[in-house]
């Protein structure tokens, strides 16, 4: 049987409360990706979208405890001491984060922020590995790599800044690329350009790409298959045309309807009520009870399970299928 | 008689000095020649990109900054003519809602006393009864609840402390919101709640609202009308369903179709349009160097915001293209 590149089981995130208890941040969190395979996790903030990511990074904070398993290429990585971690971060997974001058360092060259990885991990030396990052630099596209190579971050422009970020994890040629809103700071016109070259390395080097954002519009660009996060829940996964034009959970109903577009003669836009809820004042039951519009009284009752519509189509949500029943 | 507007803006420019003691000294024009009015009772949308000029046009119409040259009338007063007192006076009558509704919202005081601060600058201070009635009313006005004035920021969602830093810019009965990049940092289901606020108090108040943005979608679904601003200058003005639907700049158009949607799968097929070559920013169209139809013309004379030659058809659009004409042509042909 083939093993799937990234394989998360029975994922649950805990913090340790002030009392010396324990709170699930992340419950229940499953999934796979085959190599080459494209995968948006959309959710608001308190979805766990973000600590998802830290999680299969290994770069969880110390007051957060992971319990399930995270099988890269068949190793469990929650299960790894950090010298055996320290090799697959970087070398198989590469992280671009959202904020690209806080990510860099100010005081080094963005040349050798890039060859940095490579004279660690690979064993290159400065003078060849600074080479290779002039040619890393030009396969982001940036305009005259060789001379951006030498300056410091300051002098770069946004887009120009997270072109050195996805450079970085890029000299590792790693397996498996997690994008952590990696366009929400920059403008539209410079985010379609650094969408597509993520789209370009990961057609011509076969890399697996996680992309989190809050985004559906940039999910849709990029991703054949979608998971959408609530609260620390899986609420539903499926191929993202599925998801974003047939969704099965109210959730994502309300996003959809959420997006904001012109209305006819001056109406209203269509919100869903509330707020998301902090992970320590969750609703009994389901996780979206309190906000949902379709909610049934065994809403409140247990936690739905997460359920497998079709192959490759999963649903928590009570509703869902009863609602498609004629 | 025409109405005066409630906020005129006249050939507003401002320049910021740059470079330091080793680069020689050099000048940013962040703001060039804009002109514009916006309407009682409207939601004026300005939108662009960052470094477009679009905050630097707030902080002006604030009166937080002053003008290279140009002038901004409001109700037909010069703001930068006026007395300092006077001005003191007649900023209840403006007010601004930051983008950051953590940093813009004082951690160690009660919500009652942030939104009732903009009462102290007020000749006649109303008594403290009456600031605890006026603050009560204004939460429950943005949809919170007066019993919320005893509570610190640190206890509110995003989207509730946005609405406070509403509720506190209203609480003075302005005139006239500027809110830039108000909603920004909100959750998608949040941010639809803030929007329908901003309408319900454009409709039931009558509140004016200046709403700065980089998000396309946001100022079509609120907007009355909009401005699209690049590189310090107005290029497209117009009714904001007409703008949006019917591009008269090939700026807006690139915006348009640069912004993700949901209703898009999988990439564009053209690509999108990257910037070559630097131009003189002194001569001719600074859009030149990234406009699929840009001409000798466009190097060598300046576009001017200008009405179309067909623009019966066209109420009340401007745009600052000399090739406007031709853009809507390939428009209908493809």
């Amino acid at each position: 049987m083939d093993e799937p590149l990234l394989r998360i089981e029975d994922l649950a995130i805990f913090i340790d409360g002030p009392d010396g208890g324990r709170q699930a941040i992340v419950a229940d969190m499953a999934l796979t990706l085959a190599a080459g395979e494209t995968l948006g996790i959309v959710g608001e903030s308190g979805s766990g979208k973000s600590l998802l990511s830290l999680a299969v990074m290994g770069l969880l904070p110390a007051a957060v405890h992971a319990t399930g398993r995270i099988l890269l290429e068949g190793r469990n990585l929650l299960a790894m001491g950090d010298d055996a971690l320290c090799s697959v971060r970087g070398r198989r997974i590469g992280m671009i984060f959202q904020e690209p001058l806080t990510a860099l360092n100010p005081a080094m060259t963005v040349g050798d922020q890039i060859a940095e990885g490579m004279v660690i991990q690979q064993g290159l030396s400065w003078r060849a590995a600074r080479q290779e990052a002039i040619v890393l630099l030009d396969r982001v596209r940036m305009p005259d790599a060789a001379r951006l190579s030498k300056t410091y971050p300051h002098a770069l422009s946004g887009g120009q800044r997270q072109r050195v970020g996805i450079a970085i994890a890029l000299a590792m040629k790693p397996a498996l690329m997690i994008a952590d809103e990696p366009t929400t700071a920059l403008d539209v016109t410079v985010q379609a350009e650094v969408l597509d070259i993520l789209d370009d390395l990961r057609r011509d080097a076969g890399m697996a790409l996680i992309l989190v954002s809050h985004d559906l519009g940039v999910i849709a660009r990029m991703c054949a298959r979608t998971l959408v996060l609530y609260a620390g829940r899986r609420m539903e996964e499926g191929a993202t045309r599925d998801v974003l034009t047939k969704p099965l959970n109210p959730y994502t109903r309300g996003l959809l309807r959420a997006v904001p577009r012109r209305q006819p003669e001056g109406g209203r836009l269509q919100t869903i009520p509330g707020t998301v809820p902090s992970f320590a004042a969750r609703p009994a039951g389901c996780c979206f009870s309190d906000r949902c519009p379709d909610r049934i009284d065994a809403c409140h009752a247990d936690e739905p399970p997460w359920t497998r519509a079709t192959p490759g189509r999963g649903v928590r949500c009570i509703r869902a299928h009863g609602e498609r029943a004629p | 008689m025409i109405e005066t507007p409630l906020l005129d803006i006249r050939d507003l420019s401002r320049d910021y000095a740059g470079g330091g003691p080793f680069t020689g000294r050099h000048v940013t024009r962040a703001l060039d020649a804009v002109s514009m009015t916006v309407q009682r009772g409207t939601i004026h949308g300005i939108v662009g990109e960052s470094g477009c000029g679009k905050s630097t046009l707030a902080r002006l119409v604030m009166a937080l900054d002053r003008p290279t040259s140009g002038r901004v009338l409001f109700e037909g007063e010069d703001l930068f003519a006026l007395p300092a007192r006077a001005l003191k006076r007649r900023r209840r009558d403006f007010q601004m809602v930051f983008q950051d509704p953590f940093g813009s919202l004082d951690p160690r005081q009660t919500v009652g006393r942030i939104v009732a601060e903009p009462l102290h600058v007020l000749d006649g201070k109303p008594g403290r009864a009456e600031c605890r009635d006026r603050v009560a009313a204004m939460l429950e006005a943005v949809g919170l609840s007066a019993d919320h004035a005893a509570r610190y920021p640190h206890a509110f969602s995003g989207g509730q402390r946005q609405r406070i830093a509403i509720a506190r810019a209203l609480i003075t009965e302005p005139k006239l919101v500027v809110a830039d990049e108000a909603v920004s940092a909100l959750d998608l289901s949040v941010q639809a709640q803030v929007l329908n606020l901003l309408m319900d108090l454009r409709d039931r108040r009558g509140v004016t609202i200046l709403f700065i943005t980089h998000n396309l979608a946001v100022v079509d679904a609120v907007a009355d009308r909009v401005g699209v601003m690049y590189r310090g200058r107005l290029v497209e003005s117009g009714p904001a369903q007409a703008v949006f639907a019917r591009p008269l700049h090939p700026y807006t158009r690139l915006l348009a179709e640069a912004e993700p949607d949901v209703t898009r799968f999988g990439r564009p097929d053209r690509a999108p349009l990257t910037v070559s070559t630097a131009i003189d920013l002194d001569v001719g169209c600074s859009f030149r160097n990234r406009c699929p139809l840009a001409v000798a013309r466009c190097s060598t004379e300046r576009p001017d915001l200008r009405v179309l030659r067909d623009g019966a058809d066209m109420p009340d659009r401007q745009t600052a293209c000399h090739r406007a004409e031709v853009l809507l042509e390939t428009e209908t042909a493809g």
